[in-house]
């Protein structure tokens, strides 16, 4: 056998290093793809919860204009889900834009969704995923946390 | 070559196979979670306002549904029969809502405007005249000087309604002119004198073809022509409609962008007067916020129905407040409503 220059130590190191660079670079990238996937998923789900929240505060306009006393009781009862793809989120209503802002804890992801009603609403409140009382304070409506 | 145990082969490949199962398991969280997502997204309202919503407009009917009645029946003692209508009605309702979750409650009318309700009202119907007979004068002032109580209070005249019935000699196209047909006027008191007019009159060749033609103070007109098949014409100036059918001529009229609603143009105290009287047979009924001992007119008009046909005046409820309330587990809405039952919508 021919085996002039050959060590078996350097066989097994080169081995090992090359298989377990090839291994680390599968996991990195598989990582980065999974990542990548919650990142949408995220985006979508504040969306979704977005657009939730917009309509619901355009029903609570409704009843408010709806209303011929001055001071109507308001009180819509919701629940958002609480985490969206296993991060905490937060809702701020933005009334300068007219938009209301999501923003999730990690990774942090910042959508906005647009918002019209004619009540006015009290300016940057901001609640946490969850349940949640869209609330009329008698000259503007809220988002409450319960 | 080193001599390789055969139980230590392949471990890189296991330690990357866990690697990989967990990136798998992973990517079903998150796929779980998107198909969650898509789920929340197909999901409709349900907290429930427009029930609310339908409720309201409900209970706004029922009360002035109640309100009318008392106003016809039972106008010497028109609160506590409001007061007892509104209670049955909202128990009632109470009952039916209750088995669905919820509850729907309407009660304490509070803050009525008492005004007074101007009517003929005989089987067979009397003439438009003073007297409610043929031998009346025509042209005579039904209510004068009506006055709002408020500021910013919309409208002083509801659920003006005649009832004409087919047989009266409703002057008609071909035969007379404009001005000797019967017209319903509303004039300002004030200076300058404004008028707001409604000419109703049926076509000489078709007399099932039934006309109403206002005019504003401003001189502009639009006419409105029905097909009315049955005997009695009935004519609602306040909600604006001929035969239960919407009138362009007695509310907003699109195309032109002008309002020819009930008064248009008319500011208070205003009086209303009928003109052609004698032309038309039948009964009518119109509610004020003028209350009845303001001694308006009391000359023409009796106080309080009698025998035969003659015009009369009795007190009225012109509006009254409810409390509507409506629970379940999703809302919570309490409000007044104001109840006004065929008052204009302009």
């Amino acid at each position: 056998m021919d085996r002039r220059a050959v060590s078996t130590t350097l066989s097994y190191t080169l081995t090992l290093t090359i298989a377990t660079l090839l291994v680390t670079g599968l996991v990195i990238a598989g990582s980065d793809f999974v990542n990548d996937r919650r990142e949408q998923v995220i985006r979508e789900e504040l969306e979704v919860i977005g657009q939730q929240v917009a309509a619901d505060l355009a029903q609570g306009d409704r009843l408010v204009r709806a209303a011929d006393s001055s001071s109507p009781t308001v009180n819509l009862i919701r629940n958002y889900p609480e985490r969206v793809a296993r991060t905490g989120y937060q809702l701020t209503l933005d009334t300068t834009n007219d938009e209301i802002v999501l923003k999730s804890v990690d990774p942090e992801i910042t959508v906005t969704v647009g918002m019209k009603t004619s009540t006015s609403i009290t300016t940057d409140t901001s609640v946490n995923g969850g349940k949640a009382n869209i609330v009329y304070t008698g000259s503007q409506l809220e988002v409450q946390n319960d | 070559m080193a001599d390789l145990n055969h139980r230590d082969r392949g471990q890189i490949i296991l330690i990357a196979a866990f690697a990989l199962a967990v990136l798998f398991v992973s990517l079903a969280l998150i796929v779980n979670s998107a198909i969650f997502t898509e789920n929340l997204a197909s999901r409709g309202e349900t907290t429930g306002s427009d029930g609310a919503l339908m409720a309201r407009t409900m209970a706004e009917e029922n009360v002035g549904n109640s309100v009318r009645t008392a106003n016809t029946y039972n106008h010497t003692n028109l609160m506590p029969a409001i007061e007892k209508d509104v209670r049955t009605a909202s128990g009632q309702r109470e009952r039916q809502q209750v088995l669905s979750g919820g509850l729907v409650n309407v009660t304490n009318p509070h803050d009525e405007q008492i005004g007074s309700r101007v009517a003929m009202n005989d089987t067979g119907g009397g003439n438009y005249t003073d007297t409610g007979q043929n031998s009346g004068s025509g042209d005579w002032l039904l209510v004068d000087r009506v006055e709002d109580d408020y500021a910013g209070q919309p409208h002083t005249t509801r659920a003006f309604e005649l009832e004409i019935k087919g047989g009266s000699d409703l002057a008609s196209e071909g035969s007379l002119a404009l001005t000797d047909r019967f017209t319903v006027v509303i004039n300002n008191t004030g200076s300058p004198s404004r008028q707001w007019k409604v000419t109703v009159w049926k076509e000489n060749l078709n007399p099932t073809h039934i006309h109403v033609q206002t005019e504003l103070p401003s001189g502009t007109t639009e006419e409105c022509e029905k097909i009315v098949t049955e005997d009695t014409i009935r004519i609602s100036l306040t909600e604006g409609t001929v035969d239960s059918r919407p009138c362009d001529a007695l509310g907003f009229h699109q195309a032109s962008d002008t309002d020819f609603s009930f008064g248009s143009g008319i500011s208070t105290p205003y009086n209303i007067s009928y003109e052609n009287g004698d032309t038309v047979k039948g009964n009518y009924s119109l509610v004020t916020t003028n209350p009845k001992a303001d001694g308006n007119n009391l000359d023409n008009l009796d106080n309080g129905p009698s025998a035969g046909p003659s015009p009369y005046i009795t007190d009225a409820v012109y509006e009254v407040d409810v409390e509507f309330s409506f629970v379940n587990s999703n809302i919570n809405y309490t409000t007044d409503v104001r109840v006004a039952p065929g008052e204009s919508d302009g």
